[in-house]
């Protein structure tokens, strides 16, 4: 009785750890592949809205305003994300915002609208004096 | 004998439970990275699901150039490109009173009212035209090194490369020290690195609208 006892011990703790050494190599595996995937997506960055700002080539998203924007307010927040540190200059009509990226190139601005139309124009500088525009138009009506 | 079979059947089915439980378990830790995939690919598409419902917002209004006038439609240039508004339920205002649309002049600008019916489907409200010129005034936004520095007139060297650059400086010129705080012209000095926005005026010349120290002040 006790041998059998033994045995079956030692068979189950065999598998045991087998299955286990089985799961252990098939996430070993999965999580290599992962990482060379996330390099791979490092060194040929894709052009998605937040991924990669390149630090040598000027880059700028403005996430708000959105397009075509019907405002009820007067002041609004230009909002975005550029290189690191770039200056970026805000112009509502003929009238200028200056402001800075932040490390992480995040920058926000509160401009004040005219009633009526707007058209805004957000330029990104950077020290080297590369820049790079976007336009759109907001209206504002009371 | 049966009862040790059974005895050692469960012993192994129990070991076996308990090595492989143990393992599954550790795949539910926080730093999983396949679960972080998940979270990410989660987060991305309500971010998507967001912009998306945003521009579903029932009315929005855009700022256009008009490029052509007709009975019927209204062609429009939005940051270059056009679009044919059908005036049929458009109403064309001017100043709060409503004008026939003969009134609209080519090169003139309007603001373009609709109403979001769905993702494929807009309905113009209201054309309401604008008697100001939106046009942007031709404008220079640099930074470099100031070359040299008058009462009335500056010229620099942008850090772009680009020619050395003359503009005028006159009273509604802003002047600021490196954190925006006004400063005087005193204070600005050959070599100083700044930036500079300025704006041609009719005759061609550049008028500063804002020079910026991109330093403390040395002199």
């Amino acid at each position: 009785m006790r041998k059998e006892i033994l045995l079956a011990i030692f068979v189950g703790m065999s598998l045991g750890l087998m299955i286990t050494f089985g799961i252990y190599q098939g996430r070993q595996n999965s999580t290599t592949k992962q990482n060379t995937d996330s390099n791979r997506a490092i060194i040929n960055p894709v052009s998605s809205d937040s991924a990669t700002l390149q630090k040598n080539t000027a880059e700028l998203v403005v996430n708000s305003p959105e397009p075509n924007l019907l405002s009820k307010e007067e002041e609004i927040i230009v909002s975005g994300m550029s290189n690191p540190n770039n200056f970026i200059i805000i112009f509502v009509n003929d009238q200028e915002y200056i402001t800075n990226a932040d490390e992480a190139g995040n920058f926000s601005s509160k401009v004040t609208l005219e009633e009526g139309g707007n058209l805004l124009n957000v330029t990104s500088l950077d020290e080297d004096g590369r820049k790079v525009e976007k336009q759109l138009s907001v209206i504002y009506e009371k | 004998m049966k009862n040790k079979i059974y005895l050692s059947f469960a012993i192994i089915v129990s070991l076996l439970l308990t090595n492989t439980s143990s393992v599954m378990a550790e795949e539910n830790v926080e730093n999983n990275p396949t679960l972080n995939n998940i979270r990410k690919v989660i987060q991305e598409k309500k971010v998507e699901l967001g912009s998306g419902a945003s521009t579903l917002r029932k009315n929005q209004a855009y700022l256009a150039k008009v490029v052509r006038v007709s009975a019927e439609t209204l062609t429009v240039s939005v940051q270059g490109l056009q679009n044919v508004i059908p005036l049929d339920s458009a109403q064309v205002m001017q100043d709060g009173k409503e004008i026939t649309i003969d009134k609209l002049a080519v090169d003139s600008w309007v603001g373009v009212f609709e109403e979001v019916i769905d993702e494929n489907n807009k309905k113009i409200n209201k054309i309401v035209a604008y008697s100001k010129d939106f046009e942007p005034k031709e404008r220079i936004v640099t930074v470099g090194s100031l070359r040299t520095i008058g009462r009335n007139d500056l010229s620099i060297t942008p850090r772009s490369g680009e020619e050395e650059l003359k503009m005028s400086l006159g009273k509604n010129s802003v002047l600021q020290d490196m954190s925006g705080e006004t400063a005087k012209i005193s204070q600005f000095y050959e070599d100083l690195q700044c930036l500079i926005i300025a704006f041609a005026d009719d005759n061609g010349n550049y008028m500063i609208s804002t020079m910026r120290a991109l330093s403390t002040f040395e002199k």
